[in-house]
């Protein structure tokens, strides 16, 4: 019944299990878990808030949805940020990485969209 | 030691840091991943992210190499592939990273796009989770030590 081949599977398994039960034990007296009483995730949450009568026009409508009142606070709050430090340039380092090489990925993607369902995609055997 | 081996295992890595930073994020559930540290887990993903992005630029860019140059030598180590889990993994990948840019560039500006985004790229990760929890159990056999190296060693 327990395929003997698949022991090192198991043994990842209980691995695993220890490592989940330490970080369960060591967030258990976390006082933040009592404050956190979201019980849906954010993707869900954003989902019932934004995505009630949505159409697909309104998926790719960009500018800012806030109010003028939430938007001069945003700025209030912006303003108080320090742009210079290493986060900040973390950011735009990662942002910049970011756009530069999606365009790159889309074009490899097409290209082996192309060629790979052709049955000698590699070329003919020598 | 193989480029696809290395790559293959700094591609684990990279995903197991996204998951579990990513988990932490996805809601107060699942927050005691990282002890509730939310703006850590937000720097890790990101962090991870580029990584990650880096890494498919690197597949893609080695798969295409590989046709150019018509080598027809069997990669089992490497990422992605024309079928299979492969596949699999391309796709889920390029989902992925169009969802967590749009998310990345856009959060602030549509929120419509935004939440559909976030959407998928949270369930996917499920699917994703449990399909390598799947992989590692198929490919159990490259988990064990290779027997004749054990006996040389003896």
């Amino acid at each position: 019944m327990f395929n003997k081949q698949k022991k090192p599977f198991w043994q990842l398994c209980s691995v695993f299990a220890v490592i989940v039960g330490l970080a369960l034990a060591l967030s258990w007296g976390n006082r933040t878990e009592n404050v956190a009483q979201m019980d849906h995730s954010m993707a869900n949450m954003m989902k019932d808030e934004h995505l009630g009568n949505t159409t697909v026009q309104d998926l790719f409508t960009f500018g800012t949805n806030d109010s003028v009142e939430v938007a001069s606070v945003n700025s209030e709050h912006t303003g108080h940020h320090s742009q210079e430090g290493k986060l900040y340039t973390m950011h735009i380092v990662t942002t910049a990485l970011l756009v530069l090489t999606l365009p790159i990925i889309l074009a490899g993607t097409v290209f082996l969209a192309i060629v790979w369902p052709k049955p000698n995609y590699r070329g003919k055997a020598k | 030691m193989k480029f696809d081996f290395i790559l293959h295992w700094l591609w684990a890595l990279v995903f197991s840091i996204l998951a579990l930073s990513g988990i932490a994020m996805a809601g107060a559930k699942y927050g005691w991943v990282m002890q509730y540290d939310i703006a850590t887990a937000d720097v890790v993903h990101r962090v991870a992210a580029i990584v990650y992005v880096l890494l498919t630029l690197i597949v893609i860019l080695y798969e295409i190499i590989r046709i150019l140059r018509r080598d027809k030598t069997i990669k089992p180590w490497l990422v992605f592939g024309p079928s299979g889990y492969g596949l699999f993994t391309f796709i889920t990948t390029l989902i992925f990273i169009i969802t967590g840019a749009f998310i990345w560039l856009f959060m602030d500006s549509d929120k419509a796009g935004t939440a559909l985004s976030l959407w998928i790229h949270e369930k996917l990760t499920y699917l994703a989770v449990a399909s390598v929890i799947w992989h590692i159990y198929m490919k159990t056999h490259a988990l064990m030590w290779p027997k004749k190296k054990m006996q040389k060693a003896k």
